[in-house]
């Protein structure tokens, strides 16, 4: 163990960072620019705190169905007994008149005032079911039309049929001009998707045909403890101007990953394991150094690497620029 | 991160906000571009909240993605800082200018490290390196940044 095996943590760095501590950050204006998500967000249990949005859109309409069901059954069940009523005595044409019988009158007048407060449970039920009603009565006035066929089933559940779709009235383009987004934000449509499914894996490269153990460099027989490796992989990071060697700890082990030495040049990240059949350890992303500056990203690399029995560290040498 | 997997996105602002874009603004050294970048990571989670595993993960993911995408490269004026700051927004502004020396992956570690207050596998994870490399990148910024304060 040593010291970049530990987590990286340095208090005069962390108290550079105290600058930041004056900077009240600005809060989020969702407003109008969120309304198009608004009603997935809601406060959860703390009453004092103002919910960030209020949920006014699809989740609140859901709550109310239940009542505009009830309401529309149960102007569907009036206009049935009413048309019932009307064969019974004979009187179907006067209800479509204002000069129809008062019985009419009334049960007309008791269908809008019961539809009236059906206009909390929003909008869209209230005024589509309240013209279908009267349309229904009025078709079913002539004498000589059976009535049994003005309350047809189609006619009793009007809710059911004209219940909007929630996301018609969560528009997508709802950030306000002033907090508009520069163009450059729309090509991160990664963003969109869980960062787990996102972030290439370390594990792009197939490790089986990218790594060769170079079994056939035997150890320098004059140097019992050298031995080198060939690693193959693809060139994920160039660092420029990078000082970085490894180091592995006496054991053989490798160092967690620390950067240690510097002795210049740059370094290039090779998204690869690195297999050591003495220790036996794997490692990821391994990096390089002593490499020039004309190695491109995806590049597929090979580096001899080489023990070095005295402190362990490797040197490097890269198949492709020697 | 893991205590983010099940945190509302309302806790979750109530809980990192103000973090998260201080961090982003060390990350751009620009006080809007902080801002947008978390409101749009954020308008982007409550679109896609169903389909998010660790909301924690990726608002901070997606915000330093943005930020990136927003990057201008300049550092805030003082009197960008002021309006954001209770005070001393000179010492404000010199910190970021001394951060603007660093590399965009080494300021957005050093960031996600002292600011967000991730530890190095969870950095690799946000910005889909390795730890090994998160741990280099961090050393070399802090030497850097030591550099810079003692000339300045």
């Amino acid at each position: 163990m040593n010291e970049f095996d530990e987590e990286p943590f340095d208090a005069e760095i962390a108290g550079m960072f105290d600058a930041l501590n004056s900077y009240e950050a600005k809060p989020i204006d969702f407003g109008s620019a969120a309304i198009g998500a608004a009603d997935v967000i809601e406060l959860e249990d703390d009453p004092a705190v103002v919910p960030l949005i209020v949920s006014t859109t699809a989740e609140a309409r859901e709550s109310e169905r239940p009542v505009a069901l009830l309401v529309g059954a149960a102007a569907a069940v009036l206009i049935a007994v009413l048309a019932v009523g009307l064969w019974v005595t004979n009187e179907p044409a006067t209800l479509a008149t204002s000069t129809g019988s008062e019985t009419g009158e009334a049960v007309a007048e008791d269908s809008s005032s019961t539809e009236a407060p059906t206009t909390t449970a929003g909008p869209a039920t209230t005024t589509t079911s309240a013209p279908a009603t009267t349309t229904t009565l009025r078709n079913a006035a002539p004498a000589d039309a059976p009535t049994t066929t003005a309350v047809s089933p189609t006619t009793i559940d009007p809710v059911t049929t004209t219940l909007p779709p929630e996301t018609t009235t969560l528009p997508e383009t709802t950030l306000p001009p002033g907090t508009t987004l520069p163009p450059e934000t729309t090509v991160l449509p990664e963003t969109t998707v869980s960062p787990e499914t996102t972030v290439p894996p370390t594990t792009a490269v197939p490790t089986e045909t990218t790594i060769h153990l170079s079994t056939t460099v035997p150890p320098d027989p004059t140097s019992p403890d050298e031995e080198t490796i060939e690693i193959t992989g693809v060139v994920t990071e160039i660092w420029r101007d990078c000082n970085y060697t490894h180091i592995l700890n006496p054991d053989g082990t490798i160092d967690g990953g620390g950067p240690v030495i510097c002795d210049g040049g740059d370094a290039v990240v090779v998204d690869g394991k690195r297999i050591h059949t003495s220790s036996g350890y794997v490692f990821d992303g391994e990096s390089f150094s002593n490499h020039p500056p004309n190695l491109m990203l995806g590049d597929v690399i090979t580096v001899v690497v080489l023990r070095d029995p005295e402190f362990g560290t490797f040197s490097t040498n890269c198949a492709v620029c020697g | 991160m893991e205590e983010g997997r099940n945190l509302s996105l309302d806790r979750l602002y109530r809980s990192d906000h103000e973090r998260l874009q201080r961090a982003l603004l060390a990350h751009c050294g620009r006080p809007q571009i902080a801002a947008d970048a978390e409101q749009e990571a954020f308008r982007q989670a409550l679109a896609a909240k169903t389909v998010i595993q660790n909301h924690r993960a990726w608002v901070w993911a997606a915000a330093f993605r943005i930020a990136n995408g927003l990057l201008s490269n300049t550092v805030a004026t003082v009197e960008e800082i002021e309006s954001h700051c209770n005070d001393s927004p000179g010492e404000l502004v010199e910190f970021l200018d001394m951060l603007s020396s660093l590399s965009d992956q080494q300021r957005a570690i050093v960031s996600l490290r002292y600011v967000g207050g991730f530890a190095s596998p969870e950095i690799a994870d946000l910005l889909g390196t390795s730890p090994g490399s998160v741990r280099v990148q961090l050393h070399r910024a802090h030497q850097l940044l030591k550099e810079r304060l003692v000339h300045s």
